[in-house]
């Protein structure tokens, strides 16, 4: 294996302690070069949970085309939409879940535990709406709504990215379950989503009222 | 490989007294501490502040005592390095209280030691720029995956539909540009120690 490899397998944490202490040892403590290739990769990597801590990696990560390259991406998009309608086709019942009205509803959700959980409420003052930090792999984010509706069931929700360009909506009018204490459950998968800015929309099933809106910040640790 | 005769004289030197001696001890091993450091702490600015307290350890230890085998010299400073880290984690984890339960919207974010980090502030800023500057969302999207995720690079091929190749290119000119911009910023974080050994 050449060091490119070694510094690679080192800094993503795919050795096994014996491996990792020879490599520091015999590799990162005796040849300079290594080290600071090492150090390049530990620094972007550094770079990047910092970018991702603070909110900004999913909209530098997902932002919007440039003027300019929207003549490439109407020709692409002609294409893709025919090769994502064969997808869908065949993969429709893989397609990935990041918010649900119950546990069970995103992916492996039967035996997926809680790691965090919220309540929102709607509060004028608050433009920016509350910080939700959760482990990405631990388990599903539980976030139970005040609904000033009146309605005791019957809800749909939708959830969107928030970024410089807009909003990007990537989950509409998913059935949700208010219970009787009068919050709505809403669930979900940090697995599915990115650190960033996010809105949820809460709105009676039946169409009648208006949808609530509870902006958040996402902060997803490891 | 290890250098045992050259690590021999450079531990017999400073238990000699020789100034010069402790100065290529210090350039020869700081990169590959830091690294080390890195690695268990995760935190550039509390890395460098460690691999300074390991050299100021070795030395002060070689200053008085000779090592029971002279050869394994970077074993020995390794190891000095990995205690101080884990010590430095006992360190915080009496301190942290993690929130347990349920939390209601108005809990303040969680201002961190990092976020005060300018090296760490740095690596973003670069980074960003790096990002910004990739047009296609997918070597954006491979970046991410890749090194913060920590995706198998099979798995994040086959699922972009890259070879290998491509995927290397995309890493390289990441990697040169951020280290091109780090450059710039002239905060490369190897020439911190010259002024320890006093």
């Amino acid at each position: 294996m050449n060091s490119t490899e070694s510094a690679e397998r080192y800094v993503s944490g795919r050795m096994d302690e014996t491996e990792e202490r020879q490599f520091e040892e015999e590799v990162l403590m005796q040849r300079p070069d290594v080290a600071a290739d090492v150090d390049v990769r530990h620094r972007i990597k550094l770079g990047l949970l910092a970018l991702e801590e603070r909110g900004e990696l999913a909209a530098l990560v997902e932002r919007p085309l440039r003027r300019t390259q929207w003549h490439y991406a109407v020709a692409a998009c002609a294409l893709l939409a025919v090769g994502a309608a064969i997808a869908y086709w065949q993969f429709a019942g893989t397609a990935r879940v990041v918010i649900g009205g119950t546990l069970t509803a995103l992916k492996g959700g039967a035996t997926l535990p809680i790691s965090a959980s919220y309540i929102f409420a709607s509060t004028r003052s608050r433009a920016q709406g509350p910080v939700v930090t959760a482990a990405r792999d631990a388990g599903a984010i539980r976030i139970r709504v005040v609904q000033e509706s009146g309605i005791a069931q019957g809800f749909v929700g939708s959830l969107a990215v928030v970024s410089a360009g807009g909003e990007n909506v990537i989950a509409e009018r998913v059935p949700l379950v208010s219970g009787g204490n009068g919050l709505v459950e809403v669930f979900l998968d940090p697995r599915e989503l990115q650190s960033g800015k996010y809105v949820l929309r809460l709105a009676p099933e039946s169409g009648a009222g208006e949808a609530e809106e509870f902006p958040f910040t996402l902060n997803l640790t490891r | 490989m290890s250098d045992a005769p050259n690590d021999s004289d450079l531990v017999r030197r400073i238990r000699a007294g020789e100034a010069q001696a402790e100065v290529e001890l210090t350039r020869r091993f700081e990169r590959g501490i830091t690294q080390i450091l890195i690695r268990q702490t995760a935190n550039l600015a509390l890395a460098q502040e460690l691999c300074q307290e390991t050299l100021i350890i070795i030395i002060k230890r070689l200053r008085v005592h000779s090592l029971d085998n002279p050869a394994k010299l970077a074993a020995f400073i390794a190891q000095t390095a990995r205690n101080l880290a884990i010590a430095e984690r006992r360190k915080q984890r009496r301190r942290r209280t993690e929130p347990t339960g349920e939390e209601m919207v108005d809990v303040p974010d969680d201002q961190r030691d990092q976020e005060r980090d300018a090296q760490r502030d740095s690596a973003a800023a670069a980074i960003r720029s790096v990002l910004a500057e990739m047009k296609s969302a997918r070597d954006r999207s491979l970046l991410v995956r890749y090194y913060l995720r920590e995706e198998d690079k099979d798995v994040i091929c086959k699922e972009l539909g890259m070879t290998a190749p491509s995927f290397n290119v995309v890493l390289f000119r990441a990697r040169s540009r951020f280290l091109e911009l780090l450059t710039k910023r002239g905060l490369t974080g190897t020439d911190l120690l010259a002024m320890v050994l006093v």
